[in-house]
């Protein structure tokens, strides 16, 4: 099961212009089902993709995700 | 029951065709074939052409299996596998190596204090190296499904 991390992830794609899963998926470079995964907390994404997210929003990692 | 099938990557679809072919086919082989082999109403060439049969059955299921998926699912199917994927599967297969070892010694241990042919012990351990096959694949559907 994810640890505590939790990510701002649907906010910043409802911020980016409701940009879908498929789009920021694409822009890091996963299957869309892992960014619905990462989404809901079921899976802690390795750094480096950690790091493709928040670069795809444009973003620092911590306003991506908080370690609870 | 379409948002669950959607939350799965190619991959995951490609795991539960596998595992649900393989749990199909060898029940039924396991059920029907086993018992023939030890009352002796099967002989030793019948036991490798049926076990020929199955195996080509297998490999020809999910192969079929597989062009339909990708058929339906084009874009999944040509993204491949990702970071997700490949750490499921590496997780699920660390699991069932624990398990292939332990039906190893159980079968040797089996082995020296029953006399057993060995056409059965052949099988024992194909049908162990099925067995640690299936649980793989359930291992990772559970992981899909619960999170990692």
């Amino acid at each position: 099961m994810a640890a505590k991390i939790e990510n701002q992830i649907r906010r910043l794609r409802f911020e980016q212009g409701e940009m879908t899963q498929q789009a920021l998926a694409e822009a890091v470079g996963v299957t869309r089902q892992t960014i619905i995964a990462v989404e809901k907390g079921k899976y802690s994404p390795s750094l480096e993709v950690a790091f493709r997210i928040a670069r795809a929003f444009g973003v620092g990692l911590e306003e991506v995700f908080q370690f609870e | 029951m379409l948002e669950v099938i959607g939350s799965m990557s190619f991959r995951e679809k490609s795991v539960w065709i596998s595992t649900a072919i393989m749990v199909w086919l060898w029940s039924w082989y396991a059920s029907a074939v086993i018992p023939g082999i030890a009352d002796g109403s099967i002989t030793r060439a019948e036991t490798v052409g049926l076990f020929v049969g199955m195996t080509v059955a297998v490999v020809v299921m999910e192969v079929i299996a597989h062009i339909i998926l990708a058929i339906f699912s084009p874009r999944d199917a040509n993204s491949g596998e990702d970071e997700r994927d490949r750490m499921i599967n590496r997780r699920a297969e660390s699991h069932s190596a624990w398990m292939l070892g332990g039906g190893i010694i159980t079968i040797c241990m089996f082995t020296m204090f029953q006399d057993l042919t060995a056409v059965s012990v052949v099988h024992l351990l194909l049908l162990l190296l099925i067995a640690v096959e299936i649980a793989t694949g359930a291992l990772e559907i559970l992981y899909y499904r619960r999170g990692m």
